[in-house]
């Protein structure tokens, strides 16, 4: 076995790590079981984390200067990597203001009247004589 | 827009049971054509570019949106004769409420299939 090959935590960690962190944002946000709890990607970052952590004692017994510069290197970007996802899933996503405002269960819905996405009025009011689900989002910036 | 999808995917469950589903963003018209279009979506969304019915709500989120600006927080409401009935209003933007909640509290409000 060569020594690239009995040492592939120093790369393939960092590799997985920004795959981990990556795919959340493109792929993994499209089904809630996955993202509203992100237990895969915690998963697949800390693998990563672990595979460059175990890069590191071998590189110092057996490389040269280069390669424990690239554990290093390595074992910093899975590090990274897993802080970006656990601070922007369960610190900066919290960041929403407090609820006492909002209008409360049992309060009469306002009556106004908006433009549809066809440029048709819709009247609240008129809406609200039947059951709706009325969601309000953050658009599409 | 994940949210958005699942309520689509889910919309003939709201419809056996005669609730209509309505979006509401700060977007514009045009913008908010192109999100119904792209996503295929079989339910209006309205704009609220003015952010009135946001106000109205009480939902204003300062600065959360694009260059500072003021957008709604995400929320969703149950209106039932004419006044809310049951809301979520989540406290981290990620997580919205599913389809499945939401059917499941206008099963508790009694609106059942027909």
């Amino acid at each position: 076995m060569s020594e690239a090959q009995h040492n592939r935590g120093l790369w393939l960690g960092p590799l997985i790590a920004v795959l981990g962190v990556a795919s959340y944002f493109t792929l993994i946000v499209r089904w809630p079981t996955l993202s509203d709890f992100p237990w895969l990607n915690l998963a697949i970052l800390g693998g990563a984390v672990a595979a460059s952590a175990r890069a590191l004692p071998r590189a110092w017994s057996r490389g040269g200067a280069a390669r424990r510069a690239a554990a290093v290197a390595g074992l910093s970007l899975s590090s990274l990597c897993t802080v970006i996802l656990v601070y922007y899933c369960f610190f900066e996503s919290y960041g929403v203001p407090d609820a006492a405002s909002a209008l409360p269960t049992g309060e009469p819905v306002p009556a106004l009247t908006l433009s549809s996405h066809l440029d048709e009025p819709v009247d609240l009011a008129q809406l609200a004589r039947g059951d709706v689900v009325l969601v309000f989002y953050r658009g599409h910036w | 827009m994940t949210e958005l999808r699942g309520l689509q995917l889910s919309l003939s469950e709201f419809r056996e049971r005669g609730v209509a589903v309505v979006a509401v963003s700060p977007d514009s018209v045009e913008r908010n054509l192109g999100v119904v279009e792209r996503l295929g979506l079989d339910f209006p969304i309205l704009s609220d570019a003015g952010l009135a019915l946001t106000r109205a709500f009480g939902l204003e989120h300062p600065g959360a949106g694009p260059e500072g600006a003021t957008v709604p927080r995400p929320a969703t409401f149950i209106v039932r004769n004419g006044a809310v009935g049951w809301r979520d209003l989540t406290d981290n933007w990620r997580v919205r409420p599913r389809p499945e909640t939401i059917l499941a509290a206008l099963t508790r409000l009694g609106v059942s299939a027909r």
